[in-house]
């Protein structure tokens, strides 16, 4: 049993890898403070407290939640799309041979192409709006969540599927008794990864079509001469993508206790 | 070259991981180790052996008493006390020969005696194989070369070959024994095996579980190169030592 | 793999992977007959343009590999020995670290409206996005990469009289290689993401914009062009770094 002092302990040390952090963002106040004559400088940096207080704006005339739901709610939307293709796709290319093969040769030859150089294609096809947002945040990460779900498929070892055969485990059934189990580790990893993937390439989605959202958050800094929205609309993606793949690192690790 | 090892009242206590309990490890151990020498040192699993070499190699210090190496107190690691590990911790991104000379072209000296140890081990067919290319045995001779490349005064070898089928494990013992044979250096082995200690030392000290203590020091008189189907008495007797508490 | 005695027999993955690519094609051809050009061109009509643009496109290429490999260059020289100083120092470590995890989060791209608004648009600018992209993956790989040298060798190598300099460039270096090669390949992967991206909203020249105004110009062949372009630079880049990583681990189990 630890010791309860040395649980404080242990908290205190865990929050003071922070000090570097405080002290720059200390130091960014203080200097922008004394040091800034020039009020256009703060145009181009804003001080944190400038920041906190635009956050706590928004926040309170419901604006930031809208943007966050509008963004929540694309990459929610694409990435379950995502795994309900990618998944189910990258296990036919693993478990048939030949019909993966043909399936997977031409999406090998698409899939190097940054799925952010799709947007303007998208545009044109779908024209502005929802949809062509979360087609491009499918497309991004199906690719991946598909490809990782093929190494994870391919990736349970054929002793174990022989092993179950031999112990009288019908054909049928192994797919769903043995391949699934043992590949869920990997199609979880991927399917983390796809979802980072999405929230990587929301930003650029949003940017060049959104009329609300995050993305759009950081660009109204520039065009409305409020950088501090911007630094809110970074610090709020960063918030969601990190809390969304902390999330999905726990359930991928309840999933996956037995490894 | 080779020095004397002499551990004189040593305590030794660690804290164990996740209970936090101080367990003692050693408990006022006394071992002299004569220079050129080749000792055992056998006992059932976690008695503290390793902890034993450890000490000499100057990886850990002892809470109480003394250990030294040639008279001098052992400070910390040094070239002059090589351990050689079960899993021979070859580098593997180096060559069988690069990892043979690492330790003489680490001071500057060149490749040093490499060529020479490797025809000695039966290596110079692999000299320029990676570690994964080989099998178990290749890679202990490969430890075993560069750790004597750097001409240790004392070598430490830590159940170096518990990890290998019974037949390269009995090669290797020879290829060690030629080895002591040709530079009678100090040899610390510690082993599971009573038949390898019998097959190779001088001296079998038996140590008895934590905290650990030299149960018996027995002397081996066998001449050499041993033959083991004359040692079954000596070896009965200590297997039975180390198979019963005290 | 070759059997003596046997002709090399072609992959059994070989022909169902042409089939796909013929059907895939097929399909395409039939799509675009029933949509206009400016919509949905043909799989010829695509490649007459890449045939008939090419100086054009390879201009544009040129532009964005200047600016991938800017930015890129930038993260390795920066990131590199910052995860080495960071594996060497633990105070540093940890602080450094957790201010890395907190920028970590941001995805590049991200950062574009305050990069554009200090530098300005141009070669800089979007070099400065690849940075932000590549960065934090080669740090984060190198670093665990320091980590991941067993400690077994460590030991040894201190054993067999390794001074700092002969721990840090042949044991450190090569044990944590491996991890620094991925986070390489991550890295050079998201510059190109990047790159695309901050071309996309503003610079001049380069694939992405020429994709961007192909749109505006409603010549989605020319975007599909560009496309294919971006796609094959960064494929080929990627084979191109797979051979390297081959041959300089070559001694990885």
């Amino acid at each position: 049993m630890v010791a309860p002092g040395g649980a404080v302990r242990g908290a205190l040390r865990g929050a003071s890898r922070w000090t570097l952090v405080l002290v720059l963002l200390a130091l960014w106040e203080l200097g922008g403070r004394t040091l800034v004559t020039d009020p256009r400088t703060l145009l181009f940096l804003p001080l944190p407290s400038t920041i906190a207080a635009a956050a706590w704006a928004l926040a309170r005339d419901g604006s930031l939640l809208v943007d966050l739901g509008r963004s929540g709610g694309r990459v929610l939307v694409g990435s379950l799309a995502a795994v309900l293709v990618g998944v189910p796709l990258g296990a036919v290319v693993a478990s048939w041979p030949r019909v993966g093969a043909a399936l997977d040769a031409p999406l090998r030859l698409v899939r190097p192409i940054p799925p952010i150089a799709w947007v303007p294609l998208t545009i044109l096809w779908f024209g502005v709006g929802e949809l062509q947002q979360v087609v491009i945040l499918f497309f991004a990460a199906a690719f991946v969540v598909m490809a990782g779900t093929t190494d994870a498929v391919r990736g349970v070892p054929p002793t174990l599927l022989a092993a179950a055969r031999n112990l009288g485990v019908p054909e049928r059934g192994l797919l769903l008794r043995v391949s699934v189990p043992a590949a869920l580790p990997g199609v979880a990893a991927a399917v983390r990864e796809g979802v980072g993937t999405a929230w990587f390439v929301l930003v650029a989605a949003e940017f060049l079509s959104a009329s609300e959202g995050l993305g759009v958050l950081i660009l109204e800094g520039r065009d409305l001469l409020e950088p501090a929205r911007t630094f809110v609309g970074m610090g709020a993606l960063a918030a969601c993508g990190a809390a969304t793949d902390l999330a999905l690192g726990a359930l991928q690790a309840r999933l996956t206790r037995w490894t | 070259m080779s020095k004397a090892v002499a551990l004189a009242g040593v305590r030794h206590a660690y804290t164990e991981a996740g209970t936090g309990r101080r367990v003692e490890a050693l408990a006022g151990l006394d071992l002299n180790v004569a220079a050129g020498e080749l000792v055992a040192i056998v006992g059932p699993s976690g008695c503290g052996k390793t902890t034993i070499l450890h000490l000499v190699a100057g990886l850990l210090k002892p809470d109480a008493g003394s250990v030294t190496c040639g008279g001098a107190p052992v400070d910390g690691i040094g070239t002059d006390r090589v351990l050689v590990f079960q899993d021979g911790a070859l580098f593997p991104w180096l060559t069988v020969a690069e990892n043979v000379s690492f330790g003489p072209r680490a001071r500057g000296e060149g490749t040093g005696r490499t060529a020479e140890l490797l025809a000695a081990l039966g290596l110079d067919g692999a000299a320029d194989r990676y570690p994964k290319e080989l099998s178990g045995g290749m890679r202990q001779r490969v430890a075993l070369a560069r750790a004597l490349a750097v001409d240790p005064a004392v070598l430490l070898l830590d159940e170096p070959f518990g990890a290998l089928d019974a037949l390269s494990r009995e090669r290797l013992q020879d290829v060690l024994e030629a080895a002591w044979l040709r530079d009678r250096k100090t040899m610390l082995l510690v082993t599971h095996s009573v038949e390898e200690a019998v097959r190779l030392a001088d001296r079998v000290i038996v140590v008895s579980p934590r905290p650990a203590a030299v149960r018996a020091d027995v002397r081996v008189d066998a001449p050499r190169p041993r033959d083991v189907t004359a040692l079954g008495e000596i070896r009965r007797t200590i297997a039975q030592m180390v198979r019963t508490p005290e | 793999m070759a059997v003596p005695g046997r002709r090399r027999a072609l992959s059994p993955r070989a022909l169902p992977a042409a089939l796909g690519l013929l059907v895939a094609l097929a399909i395409w051809a039939v799509a675009a007959s029933r949509w206009p050009p400016h919509v949905l061109p043909g799989p010829l009509v695509v490649l007459e343009t890449i045939v008939t643009q090419r100086s054009e496109l390879v201009g544009h290429a040129l532009r964005t590999t200047r600016r991938v490999l800017l930015g890129y260059g930038a993260a390795v020289v920066i990131g590199l020995p910052l995860a080495m100083a960071l594996g060497a120092r633990p105070v540093l470590d940890r602080q450094v670290g957790a201010l890395l995890t907190l920028l970590r989060s941001i995805p590049p791209f991200a950062w574009t409206p305050l990069i554009l608004l200090w530098v300005g648009v141009g070669d800089g600018s979007a070099a400065a996005v690849v940075f932000a992209g590549a960065f934090f993956p080669i740090v984060r790989n190198a670093r665990a990469g320091i980590d991941a040298v067993p400690p077994s060798l460590v030991l040894a190598a201190r054993n067999l009289g390794a001074g700092p300099r002969v721990y840090w460039l042949d044991v450190v270096l090569p044990g944590a290689a491996p991890m620094v090669f991925t986070g390489l390949r991550l890295g050079w992967a998201l510059a190109w993401m990047s790159v695309v991206a901050a071309e996309l909203v503003g610079a001049d020249g380069g694939l992405g914009q020429l994709i961007l105004d192909a749109r505006n110009l409603a010549r989605p062949d020319l975007a599909i062009a560009g496309m294919v372009a971006i796609g094959a630079l960064a494929a080929g880049s990627e084979r191109g770094f797979a051979l390297v990583e081959r041959r300089v681990l070559r001694w990885r189990a």
